[in-house]
């Protein structure tokens, strides 16, 4: 009987409740439908394609992958189901569909990845419960089981076979002569009350095996059950490249911010908590980097996982859940819908991030960040004290940063029809935040982080001129009056140089939690304060926070005199200007901070101006450009 | 894409319901390749889309 092929209907009430971060208990289901079928037909093209394929390697047929796949299916549905659902499946089956497609290479033999296919039969014939025995690749002697754990052989090539079988209640995995046997892993999904302990416990004890780690925080109806995977070899291909290993320390740290994460989320964010517990599936554990902000990403060919270091808090651990998961739903959107020209790459602002980033990126951000911007405005109203404090610096800080994105993508002639719709309803939402008013220290604190991380970004990446450059610093020199300032037309170009621009945020928050002394990781494993000019832009930035204007200027003018490039300070010392009484001075930095930053480059080359140079210039610039 | 009563009708094929082993009997269905085209081609245009979270 031939299948009836239908096409996926997408209600604009989808659109709306993403936008509006309600209805996720219907709308994530939706998307794993839709990820579930892009997979199985990707996973249709990897087997007609690999039949064409001559002499692939130790394993060179994929049918008996496929028949095992047929009685696991026979079995138990359910079990298949999960492999076909687990994030990391969709990373490898992109990863292969472009191997064979020839758009990308690797050093991995093609039948280590084909071979895969194998893996994932073995994991889902595992927890049906059906007897068989195949062979799965390994690579540098480890055979990995996705969703089940990874076995290690020493004295193995760097590419090979190993044999996996199953039989009655024992799991055993041989290769090279030597085999690993353990009890075989049942069902990863106990009764939903169950706490929130690891539960890859016993057989994480079997010498040459580790388990992937199950944590299941919350009761039930409120639910997450989610895998923390170090262990799948298919996040490096991504780009996202997991820690090397969790110590069982690491494990009980991460459980236990999950079990208070979540126990938020339940309570406090309770849409957040239904899409994640019906669309988040894995947490890929990141290494944690020499930052105090910690890292996270996510892949459009992995819906449900999340990559992240382990933060700091659980409020964090919650927050970053929720921006990530976000990324997951606007990739889920992204599958069954074009949302702009994907192939627009001009270099635009978005002020979360250092670099520039196309259209698609800024979607992306302003998506998950209308997001943040829901959790933090939550927080303000269920928090208290220090908390509430940084609840609410968060609240305007990001309130601030999608608000100007969200207003600026509303005309851009990128978006598709479905995609101004989607910008056009989150900019509707964001209307709703204006009415929580925030006290006046973190509104303070947030609207200078906002402003110094743009101006630090315009200095460092936005082009000006060279020829207007060298002519207004020549005619600063000879007390000329400055030529007019170029077009803002924003040509921009990427500078990789330019990092940590948001270090007034981290400032703040420092501040905020009433923390004293100099920030974690600011002095030593950032290069901040390394160099004199940083040491004395780091100072500028601490006595900004601390309400000190007219020191920080000093501080920043010294800085920039000390180091005419470190673009931080050129941010620092433009909010500096916000109150004060020189306006053409303060508008010229805080707006056009490039155009006095290349007039001083080219002023001071070789020689060391005056502290106030700076501010001599942008007013020369503003009054008479 | 066509406009339905509730929103709009996808080029995305819906095989809920569909096995694994069921969809691999129809493999090579002339409609099922031209759908598994289309989307290899849009995997293929989309090489890796990692987006940065917090980190910066």
């Amino acid at each position: 009987v031939p299948l009836q092929i239908t096409r996926v209907n997408l209600p604009l009430s989808v659109i709306e409740g993403l936008s509006a971060g309600r209805d996720l208990a219907d709308i994530v289901p939706r998307l794993n439908g839709t990820e579930r079928s892009r997979r199985l037909q990707l996973i249709n093209h990897v087997l007609r394609v690999s039949d064409r394929v001559p002499g692939l390697g130790p394993i060179d047929s994929l049918a008996p992958a496929q028949e095992l796949f047929a009685r696991a299916q026979r079995a138990d549905p359910a079990a298949v189901e999960d492999v076909l659902a687990y994030p990391q499946t969709g990373l490898w089956v992109t990863h292969l569909v472009r191997r064979l497609s020839g758009v990308l290479d690797d050093e991995i033999p093609l039948w280590v990845h084909l071979g895969h296919y194998n893996a994932l039969a073995a994991a889902a014939a595992i927890t049906a419960g059906v007897d068989f025995d195949i062979e799965v690749p390994t690579r540098d002697g480890v055979a990995h089981l996705p969703t089940v754990g990874s076995a290690r052989f020493t004295g193995i090539a760097q590419w090979a076979p190993a044999r996996v079988t199953g039989a009655g209640e024992v799991l055993s995995l041989a290769a090279a002569g030597e085999q690993i046997r353990l009890p075989r892993p049942h069902r990863s999904t106990p009764p939903r009350t169950s706490t929130s302990a690891p539960t890859s416990a016993p057989t994480q004890e079997v010498p040459g095996w580790r388990s992937v780690t199950y944590l299941r925080p919350g009761r039930e109806g409120r639910a997450l059950s989610v895998t923390l995977d170090v262990l799948d070899p298919y996040p490096a291909c991504a780009g996202l490249e997991p820690a090397p290993g969790l110590s069982e320390a690491e494990v009980r740290a991460w459980s236990k911010l999950l079990i208070d994460a979540w126990q938020l989320l339940a309570r406090d964010h309770v849409e957040e908590a239904a899409g994640l517990a019906a669309g988040l599936r894995s947490i890929i554990p990141l290494p944690s980097g020499p930052g105090v902000n910690g890292r996270s990403g996510s892949s459009s060919d992995a819906f449900g996982a999340a990559a992240l270091s382990l933060p700091t808090d659980a409020t964090a651990l919650a927050m970053t859940l929720v921006h990530e998961f976000r990324h997951s739903l606007l990739n889920g959107l992204l599958h069954l819908v074009p949302l702009c020209d994907q192939s627009d790459a001009r270099p635009l602002y978005a002020p979360w991030r250092d670099d520039p980033r196309p259209i698609i990126g800024l979607l992306h951000g302003a998506f998950a960040f209308t997001g943040v911007t829901d959790f933090w405005r939550t927080r303000l109203r269920k928090d208290t004290g220090t908390d509430w404090e940084l609840a609410c610096f968060e609240f305007a800080l990001r309130r601030q940063q999608a608000t100007e994105v969200l207003d600026g993508m509303r005309s851009s002639a990128s978006l598709t029809e479905v995609g101004g719709i989607l910008v056009h309803n989150l900019w509707q939402h964001s209307k709703g935040w204006n009415d929580d008013p925030v006290p006046a220290r973190p509104a303070r604190l947030a609207e200078l982080s906002a402003a110094s991380h743009r101006a630090a970004w315009r200095a460092a990446q936005v082009e000006v001129d060279p020829q207007w450059a060298r002519r207004s610093a020549d005619r600063w020199t000879h007390g000329l009056p400055a030529e007019p300032l170029p077009r803002r037309d924003d040509v921009v170009r990427a500078d990789p140089a330019a990092r940590h621009l948001d270090r007034l945020s981290t400032l703040s928050r420092h501040r905020l939690a009433g923390r004293s002394g100099p920030v974690p990781g600011f002095a030593a494993g950032q290069a901040l304060g390394s160099t004199a000019g940083q040491a004395l832009g780091s100072a500028a930035g601490q006595a900004l926070v601390d309400g000190d204007q007219d020191r920080a200027r000093r501080l920043y003018l010294r800085a920039l005199a000390a180091e005419p490039e470190s673009v931080p300070s050129w941010g620092g010392l433009a909010v500096t200007m916000i109150d004060h009484s020189d306006r053409i001075a303060a508008r010229t930095l805080i707006e056009r901070p490039e155009c006095v930053r290349a007039v001083y480059r080219e002023a001071a080359a070789g020689t060391i101006l005056a502290e106030g140079a700076v501010v001599d210039l942008a007013h020369w610039l503003g009054a008479n450009g | 894409m066509d406009s339905t009563p509730d929103g709009i009708l996808t080029d995305v094929v819906d095989l809920s319901g569909v096995s694994l082993p069921e969809l691999a009997a129809h493999a090579a269905a002339a409609d099922l390749v031209a759908a598994e085209d289309s989307l290899v081609r849009e995997v293929n245009s989309v090489l890796i889309v990692s987006v940065g979270g917090s980190e910066s």
